[in-house]
């Protein structure tokens, strides 16, 4: 019985624990693929209104140089973003606007040292960037890193495509960085060559360094908390694995192949494994490291990642349908068909999801009281979006494949 | 030297000698004093026991010292590994940005300097003329033609795009234009210079609406007879290490040879694809089967002893020699077939000079796994064609 209790307590200990902080990110910044935990979901209240009147709410739209199926990130009041010039896509751009008025306030470009080879839907901008607040860590295609300060000026490069030529994929590479306590997490996996490498936030030298198996891989990997200790959560065809940041050891892992382009989320010690379906995991305090909760091969996500909100789990399931389900049991609680392609993943902010097409159609779901979707509106940004959207709680910013966009959330009177 | 200050003294001198050694940059002659020690620590930037923060604030104090550090950064480029040259590139990208922000050209004669010295790395040549153009737009596009055989790809790609838009829409000459034998010249010297496949094929199409015959393959140096030998064993993919007859040949193939293959002896056949582009199905070839190996061999005329790439595409694992040269190995099926996929620097000898590459088809079903193909060029590193093939 005291057992049991103890159990019980310290599985919640974990899941509080399970919220990871992201370093010197500000609360309101978006720093990442997907935001700080990775989830999809910005903190912050619920009563955060939502834009349904886009011409209204429309605050800025800067043209950017050059294509990328990359996200913006957001840094206190600088929005970066990476870009790919060229017909060669070989000139590489991180991007940094005012988030208030859209103003550039850098634009910092290198060359590729690596193949820039890529599917031409997508291209070599594909990695999101990410930023610990006081670093912007951005990667390419090519496999080519650089870490900038806040003002743009360059702190490292690391040539990864180019110390490593068979580190390279012919459909492009897209897995994002992650910082976790001052190491630079890069999962760069292909069929030719695969590596994980924690790289020093401050020098870009390799900490570590792990061969992994020989697999094209296109996913983020996740930090969370588990127990006393900070993991990453790294996605295979083999297996779901939790490694050390300072060591690139695994902790844990649980046994089972991943979907290879979705992304895992996480929220409050609970985990939305992609595999075929969802795999839902609560981390817990046991050398096993994972609980599996319960397995759905309903849950399909495709090209997009999960979001996972207050014990539900959101998805796109191919082609268009948003569903929702219970994180407790994984049934399908609502599903509403939408249309079109699906490459960019849902962004959740306040009580509102933000779903857009690659033809630009962007669909606001308002979340009920249960959390249930219904459709609140729907507007047309311009069309071919790979991007995931983002936001720091005043503001909604999309990038499609030319252009930067950003909402003001709430108040439709333009400043 | 403020930057070398920081390191000890033996360290800073074995920095430097080393980088002026081995790099063949003269420091003294081509930096002002100034500037050269800051230089040679973005230039040692890729060693491992480089201090980095050092390096960024010697980019800082490049950066801050304004368009005299333009010349010694892009010379430094010339022969500076890949990171070092982002470091110098990047700090001569800066410098000009601050400059026009703070409402101030960089001389014109310094800018036709860095473009016009082909010795400079092709991307500070390319950026130097943008800056040019940032400040003076007019007179960059007017100088832009010059560069319609230039050795930098950008250079070429933008003064061939410039000539086509100069030339209004070529889509629209007709054979029974007036000015049909000038518009002629012009577009096949611009079809001559072209590189990148939208151009190249752009400018094709025109002339042969035109009645002109063009040989794309030609210009791109797409090799389009190649002797196959094959089917050789692949069943779970144990064929792409096993060393089949035909490899020991690599440098100069048998081609009167018979071997024992998959399902009995085979023997070299010489085929010519109709494809322009070079690309040939092996399905067709050799009979479609999953769990093969095939070998493709081809001779190359080159006039002279010269520096060449050798490129190829394929969704099949493939590997590649030449002249018994083994140049690359790529152990992946179905994941990619676009234009130069993979690209190998090799020397060809004067003379023939014999390619020779294994083409692997795994066992996968899916219908998109079917193919077993692959198309070869012999090029420079710009993508002009290097070579022949014999009559």
């Amino acid at each position: 019985m005291l057992a049991g209790r103890m159990t019980s307590l310290l599985r919640y200990f974990v899941a509080m624990a399970g919220c990871l902080g992201w370093g010197l990110a500000g609360a309101d910044d978006w720093p990442g693929f997907r935001g700080g935990p990775a989830t999809g979901v910005l903190r912050g209240g619920e009563d955060i209104p939502p834009v349904l009147s886009p011409e209204k709410q429309l605050l800025w739209k800067a043209q950017l140089p050059g294509p990328g199926p990359s996200s913006p990130i957001i840094v206190g009041n600088k929005v970066i973003v990476t870009a790919a010039v060229g017909y060669r896509q070989d000139e590489l751009h991180v991007l940094c606007f005012d988030s208030k008025t859209g103003r550039q306030n850098w634009d910092f470009r290198f060359w590729a040292t690596g193949s820039t080879v890529c599917n031409p839907f997508g291209g070599v901008a594909a990695s999101t960037p990410v930023s610990d607040g006081k670093h912007i860590v951005a990667l390419f295609s090519s496999n080519d890193l650089v870490c900038l300060d806040l003002d743009g000026r360059p702190l490292w490069f690391r040539a990864l495509g180019f110390e490593r030529p068979l580190l390279r994929n012919d459909v492009g590479m897209a897995s994002s960085p992650v910082i976790v306590d001052g190491t630079v997490v890069v999962q760069a996996e292909s069929l030719l060559d695969a590596i994980v490498c924690g790289l020093d936030i401050k020098t870009g030298r390799t900490s570590w360094l792990i061969e992994r198996p020989k697999q094209a891989l296109w996913c983020t990997p996740i930090a969370v908390r588990a127990g006393s200790q900070t993991v990453v959560l790294l996605q295979s065809r083999k297996d779901f694995q939790a490694i050390s940041p300072q060591t690139g050891q695994t902790v844990f892992a649980y046994d089972h192949w991943c979907d290879t382009v979705s992304s895992a989320a996480a929220s409050e010690g609970f985990v939305a494994l992609p595999a075929a379906g969802i795999h839902a995991l609560r981390l817990v305090a046991s050398p096993a490291g994972f609980e599996q909760l319960w397995i759905s091969d309903r849950l399909r996500c495709g090209n997009t990642s999960p979001l996972v909100w207050k014990n539900k789990i959101y998805l796109i399931k191919e082609p268009n349908i948003f569903a929702c389900a219970d994180g407790a049991s994984g049934e399908i609680l609502k599903q509403l068909r939408l249309r079109g392609s699906f490459w960019a993943s849902p962004l959740l902010v306040g009580r509102h999801i933000y779903a857009v097409n690659y033809e630009g159609n962007v669909f606001v779901l308002a979340l009920d009281e249960a959390g249930l979707p219904t459709l609140a509106g729907q507007w047309d940004l311009e069309s071919a979006v790979l991007a995931s959207p983002g936001s720091d709680g005043e503001q909604l910013y999309f990038r499609t494949q030319r252009s930067l966009y950003s909402f003001r959330l709430g108040d439709s009177q333009k400043e | 030297m403020r930057c070398v200050n920081s390191l000890a003294p033996v360290t800073r001198l074995l920095l430097g000698l080393a980088m002026v050694l081995f790099l063949g940059f003269q420091v003294g002659t081509q930096a002002k004093g100034d500037v050269s020690g800051d230089i040679v620590l973005l230039l040692g930037s890729g060693h491992p026991t480089t201090d980095i923060a050092a390096v960024a604030e010697a980019w800082k104090r490049l950066v801050h010292t304004g368009p005299d550090a333009l010349l010694p950064l892009i010379t430094a480029a010339r022969k500076a590994e890949p990171t070092a040259r982002n470091w110098l590139l990047t700090a001569a990208d800066q410098i000009v940005a601050s400059e026009h922000a703070a409402g101030r050209k960089v001389p014109t004669d310094l800018l036709l300097s860095i473009i016009k010295d082909t010795e400079n790395p092709s991307q500070g040549r390319w950026w130097a003329y943008q800056w040019l153009r940032q400040q003076d737009e007019a007179y960059a596009q007017q100088i832009l033609g010059q560069f319609l055989n230039d050795p930098g790809a950008e250079l070429r790609r933008a003064a061939v795009a410039a000539e086509i838009e100069s030339l209004g829409d070529i889509k629209k000459i007709t054979p029974d234009d007036p000015q049909r034998a000038e518009l002629l010249k012009k577009l096949k010297q611009l079809f001559d210079a072209a590189r990148d496949r939208d151009q190249v094929e752009n400018l094709a199409q025109t002339l042969r609406q035109l009645g002109e015959s063009v040989d794309l393959a030609a210009h791109y140096g797409y090799v389009r007879t190649w002797s196959f030998v094959g089917p050789f064993d692949n069943q779970e993919d144990k064929g792409f290490d096993t060393v089949y007859p035909p490899e020991a040949e690599a440098a100069r193939p048998n081609l009167a040879a018979t071997y024992q293959g998959k399902h009995g002896p085979v023997t070299w056949k010489k085929v010519t694809t109709p494809d322009e582009h070079g690309t040939f199905d092996l399905n067709k070839v050799l009979g479609e089967e999953k769990g093969v190996v095939a070998y493709a061999a081809a001779p190359i005329v080159s006039d002279s002893e010269q520096q060449a790439e050798i490129r190829i595409a394929t969704p099949n694992s493939v590997k590649v020699w030449c002249n018994g040269q083994p140049l690359g190995a790529f152990h992946v099926y179905h994941s990619g077939f676009e234009d130069d996929q993979y690209r190998m620097p090799c020397r060809l000898r004067q003379g023939v000079n014999w390619i020779m590459i294994k083409i692997c088809q795994n066992e996968q079903t899916q219908d998109w796994a079917r193919f077993w193909t692959f198309r070869l060029r012999v090029c420079d590193g710009l993508g002009g064609a290097v070579g022949r093939q014999p009559d």
